[in-house]
């Protein structure tokens, strides 16, 4: 990235790396502003389309100013029913997750046993495999074994397939700092084992499972790779936002864009600033 | 409530890995006592604790608290209570739901709760502290919230598992003092961990000195530190002088036995026949100088050594004298009357009671004085 | 097991043994291997059941347009009859959709001509009776369908042929998958690894604050969106067109524009653009737990900021690029929205395309698990070489 520097033992050769170094942090530092503008340019163009009266989504072909393609969205049955089953999966992810997160990451990280890593590395399998064999192995495990057509229901286990391991490797993380005299304590003193579960283990699990929770609806919300391949005749907004692009682009696919946009600035914003107060 | 007996019959603990934490002991610690357990890290003292309070199964034996036995029975049924050595309050819960927690484990109504944790913050003296969170005590205050925490179940056994370790020494000392009477007061039957002698000695009605997974001797503190029994428990409770020699003769509880500084005779405290091996004892405290006045000296019980002086160090009331017979180095101390002279360079005879000489028989010396 | 029972009571253990087996069994294991069961199992397409197939397909098409024809002569009999006649009749609607691609025929357009009453009459008599032979046909058919799929007849067998019949096209296009995923792999790091390390080692925390959270956002962002941005950017009509027009390379009037979408050039570009975050934070991680004063002395020994980053930052930084690299090449590899997007289904195929037409065109469900297991074993053999050459355990790899 910067020049090399001479070789060393010359009387100069302070000055003139230092010199050298800052040169290097500016190009550095002009790189990141050329790396941010390659990321956001292409989403400025098209959260600005969203607001043009231009029947195709455009910023250079500017004809005014407009809401319209807002106000379509609520009339579009699809779009609408689209979000229904999203929310619905979205729903069905979370309740299966965040239990089977739990129990997964309680197993292994009790369980002291060879077996521990073989079951680690089938836990979080499904996070490293294409989402594209996580739809078909469900599709084809429903209909064969139980006859069950594609559709949003093997959406959403193909989806937890993968999120619930997300689940688990967060609350891994959270249960292997926990202190292991509390659950003892809470059993000294009398508590039965639902009882110390869930006035001790939930209590401390929580703020993760929370979190788990937003992100578990995020990324069932999002996803296309393994929905598309699951989901049979169904659809989900974003398998529809997906078929629409291919078919032909319309601003009001700008328009959810910017909802999508303005919902992750909102929760990254607040998530930062929430953060920073603690941290 | 009120102590019950706590019993360990041929109990003991070997770890899956084959290692022998414990070796079969037996241990009655008797209702309403203060009892310590005072050995170095690693001897099994927390493994006995753990094994009492039902999360450690022995691997042989029974342990039975009054009259009950409880091997089987988990820690959540027992009538003990565990102290933590690092507390193990709840953070997430305030003061008061940490001291009734043992009470809403058993579906106790919300104030009876709240009734029972003001009585138990009076008696540990946190009135009105009920509604912090544990992180916004001190750390004596934190203490308390423990102890109250555990008496709150009304356990017949309270166990300690080093609570006072984490508390810098003048609060240990103080809180020594509170323990005492807190289980004046309850009648509860303590059983204490620690490693610390200081402790041991001030609070307990009786001591068990531990070492290597094996109890070397019970007795109360002044029995544990005037009459040790062991090689072990005299060198880990308080100091010891040490030199090795053989038994020459035995008469009542009299002993003499030859060393390289001549004969010297004791207290035959492990039934030493002549021919044995043994090694003689003495405490620093017990040695006076004899200021170049030997004379008389067996006649007055005394014996004798010469050994020359390497240090000294002032401390106040007492003096410490560092120094060298032979192959041993000898520690003395004595108290400073303002008028101790101490020679210089010339060797200096050293006389001590044969009452306080204890002969023993060869064994672990302690590496760490308690 | 012991230490959860001791602490949770057999009723919680239960729970979680009983979880954890049916998230392995019913979603992991059972799915996979029925899959690669499916994969190894033969259809013998062109055998005596699937000719019978066809045939019924073919019956039942026939028997649609006659119904349809009769339909019509029904409808303009009605309309005749009817006291307000004149108003002209549209015959039956046209099925919309795809779903019959019949070459050749198909009542497109209301498309039974005039015929006169009695020609009408006979006509319609004409039809009952094919339709009656041909529903005699369909019955005989699926009878004889129904015994030849019954037990052996289906001719399936355990074989590695939907492995070896994949055609030449479709090797090729395996191949180039993998080997633009590894591009997009390899350029996603060099394009990252400086935006990772000034993060890394910035000492200013504001500035540290505001580059994750530009960093999270367009992460987050669905990467639909993110590739129908670029897409806006390469339309025959988009942006960078625009840009030449205005330059004045091309005129965009004149019809000059260039086709940049529907290439696998674009595909690629955008594919980088959507994963190359899946990069950014892992390398990010592990370079932030680099201890500062390493840089430091590395740079007072007078080392060359090249030998710095080769010698002290990327081996530091292992662990992240081999997470990033996995990551990015699974989503690249197994990516189904950028050339469907990006491709508009006129370029080449990508594999993932591939595997969709096996599975929902060519309903060859056992041909498309085949597929799928190519792509899974290329990308299980893409994590072992990363985790070997990268020196990092499956513990490190997914945190």
């Amino acid at each position: 990235m910067t020049v090399s520097v001479s070789a060393a033992g010359q009387a100069a050769a302070p000055a003139h790396r230092r010199r050298r170094v800052e040169w290097g942090d500016a190009v550095l530092n002009l790189y990141v502003v050329v790396f941010f503008a390659y990321m956001f340019l292409p989403l400025l163009f098209m959260v600005a389309a969203a607001f043009n009266q231009s029947p195709m989504p455009s910023v250079t072909d500017w004809q005014g100013f407009t809401l319209k393609w807002f106000e379509e969205l609520p009339g579009d049955t699809r779009f609408v029913q689209g979000l229904m089953h999203s929310l619905l999966i979205a729903g069905g992810v979370i309740v299966l997750s965040i239990p089977l997160g739990v129990a997964g990451a309680m197993i292994l990280t009790r369980m002291q046993s060879r077996a521990n890593t073989l079951l680690y590395t089938v836990l979080v399998s499904p996070v490293l495999m294409p989402g594209v064999v996580l739809g078909v192995t469900t599709m084809i495990f429903w209909r064969d074994f139980f006859s069950v057509q594609a559709g949003l229901f093997t959406a959403a286990i193909a989806q937890t397939s993968f999120i619930a391991s997300y689940c688990m490797l967060m609350l891994m993380a959270r249960l292997q700092r926990q202190d292991r005299t509390l659950e003892e304590a809470a059993l000294d003193l009398g508590a039965s084992p639902l009882f110390l579960f869930r006035r001790v283990t939930l209590p401390f699990l929580m703020p993760t499972i929370l979190t788990a929770c937003v992100i578990s609806f995020l990324q069932s919300i999002e996803n296309y790779n393994t929905t598309f391949f699951a989901i049979g005749s169904s659809w989900t907004l974003v398998t529809e936002i997906g078929s629409r692009m291919r078919f032909g682009l319309s601003p009001m696919i700008n328009a959810i864009g910017v909802i999508f946009v303005a919902i992750t600035i909102i929760v990254a914003v607040t998530h930062t600033l929430l953060t920073r107060r603690k941290g | 409530m009120a102590g019950q007996d706590v019993v360990l019959q041929n109990v003991s603990m070997v770890y899956p890995n084959g290692f022998t934490a414990v070796h079969p002991t037996d241990l009655t610690i008797k209702a309403g006592e203060f009892f310590s357990i005072l050995g170095p890290s690693g001897c099994g003292k927390t493994t006995i604790l753990r094994m009492i309070s039902g999360f450690l199964e022995p691997s042989s034996g029974t342990i039975s608290i009054g009259d009950t036995v409880m091997n089987g029975i988990g820690p959540n049924k027992r009538p003990t209570a565990l102290i933590f050595q690092n507390l193990a309050l709840f953070p997430l819960m305030s003061v008061w739901e940490n001291i009734a927690f043992g009470l809403e484990a058993r579906g106790e109504s919300k104030a009876k709760r709240r009734k029972r944790a003001e009585e138990l913050l009076d008696l540990v003296a946190l009135t009105g502290q009920g509604e912090k969170k544990p992180t916004e005590l001190s750390g004596g205050q934190r203490q308390r919230v423990a102890i109250a925490r555990a008496l709150a179940v009304e356990p017949s056994v309270l166990l300690l598992d080093e609570p006072l370790s984490a508390l810098d020494l003048k609060l240990r000392q103080h809180m020594r003092a509170e323990l005492k009477a807190i289980q004046r007061k309850t009648n509860v039957t303590f059983i204490y961990i620690t490693h610390d002698q200081g402790e041991a000695l001030a609070m307990s009605d009786r001591v068990a000195v531990m070492n290597e997974g094996r109890i070397e001797q019970v007795s109360s503190a002044e029995g544990i530190y005037n009459r040790p029994e062991t090689a072990f428990a005299a060198t880990f409770v308080g100091e010891q002088n040490v030199f090795r020699g053989r038994v020459v003769a035995t008469e009542g509880e009299g002993i003499s036995v030859e060393t390289e500084h001549g004969l010297l005779h004791g207290v035959n405290r492990n039934a030493l026949t002549p021919g044995e091996e043994a090694l003689v004892m003495v405490r620093p405290e017990q040695i006076e100088l004899m200021n170049g006045n030997a004379m008389g000296a067996a006649e007055r019980g005394l014996n004798t050594l010469s050994a020359r002086l390497e240090r000294r160090d002032l401390e106040g009331a007492l003096i410490n004298l560092y120094l060298r017979a032979g192959d041993y180095p000898v520690h003395v101390n004595m108290h400073n009357t303002g008028e101790t002279h101490v020679p210089g360079e010339q060797a200096i005879a050293l006389g001590f009671h044969w009452r306080h000489t204890v002969m023993m028989r060869p064994g672990n010396l302690a590496k760490e004085r308690a | 097991m012991h230490a959860l029972i001791k602490t949770y009571g057999r009723g919680l253990t239960v729970l979680f043994v009983a979880l954890v087996a049916a998230w392995v069994l019913l979603m992991i294991l059972v799915p996979g291997v029925r899959t690669i069961q499916r994969a190894f199992i033969y259809e013998d397409r062109a055998g005596e059941t699937a000719m019978i197939a066809i045939e019924i397909d073919r019956a039942y098409t026939e028997k649609f347009q006659l119904d349809q024809e009769a339909a019509d002569l029904h409808a303009q009999a009605e309309a005749e009859s009817a006291p307000s006649s004149g108003v002209p009749s549209f015959g039956a609607p046209s099925m919309g959709g795809p779903t019959i691609g019949v070459p050749g025929a198909g009542p497109s357009g209301g498309a039974a001509a005039r015929l006169s009453p009695a020609d009408r009459d006979a006509r319609l008599a004409e039809i009952a009776a094919k339709v009656a032979t041909l529903e005699g046909r369909i019955a005989d058919l699926e009878a004889r369908e129904d015994t030849s799929s019954g037990e052996a007849g289906m001719k399936e067998r355990y074989s590695f042929e939907n492995f070896t019949t994949m055609s030449m096209v479709h090797v090729r296009i395996f191949v180039l998958t993998l080997f633009y995923a590894l591009c997009v792999t390899v350029l996603s790091f060099l394009i990252c690894y400086p935006v990772a390390f000034v993060a890394a080692t910035t000492r200013s925390k504001g500035k540290l604050t505001v580059m994750l959270l530009l960093l999270v956002i367009p992460y987050a962002i669905n990467e639909l969106l993110r590739i129908f941005s670029w897409v806006m950017i390469l339309e025959k009509n988009g942006i960078l067109n625009s840009l030449f027009d205005a330059l004045g390379f091309i005129d965009l009037e004149a019809g000059e524009g260039i086709r940049f979408v529907a290439s696998n050039g674009a595909v690629f570009l955008v594919m980088v653009y959507a994963y190359v975050l899946f990069m950014v934070f892992p390398i990010y991680n592990t370079i932030d737990t680099l201890d500062p004063n390493q840089l430091e002395a590395a740079r007072d020994l007078g080392a060359s900021s090249w030998r710095i980053h080769t010698r002290v930052v990327i081996p530091h930084a292992k662990p992240g690029i081999a997470v990033g690299a996995i990551m990015t090449f699974m989503l690249s590899a197994g990516s189904i929205a950028a050339p469907e997007i990006v491709g508009r289904g006129l370029h080449p195929d990508w594999f993932s395309q591939l595997i969709y037409r096996r599975f929902f065109e060519a309903d060859s469900w056992n041909q498309g698990s085949a597929y799928s297991l190519a792509l899974l074993v290329a990308c299980v053999i893409f994590i072992f070489a990363t985790m070997r050459i990268f020196k990092v355990g499956i513990r490190d790899i997914a945190k």
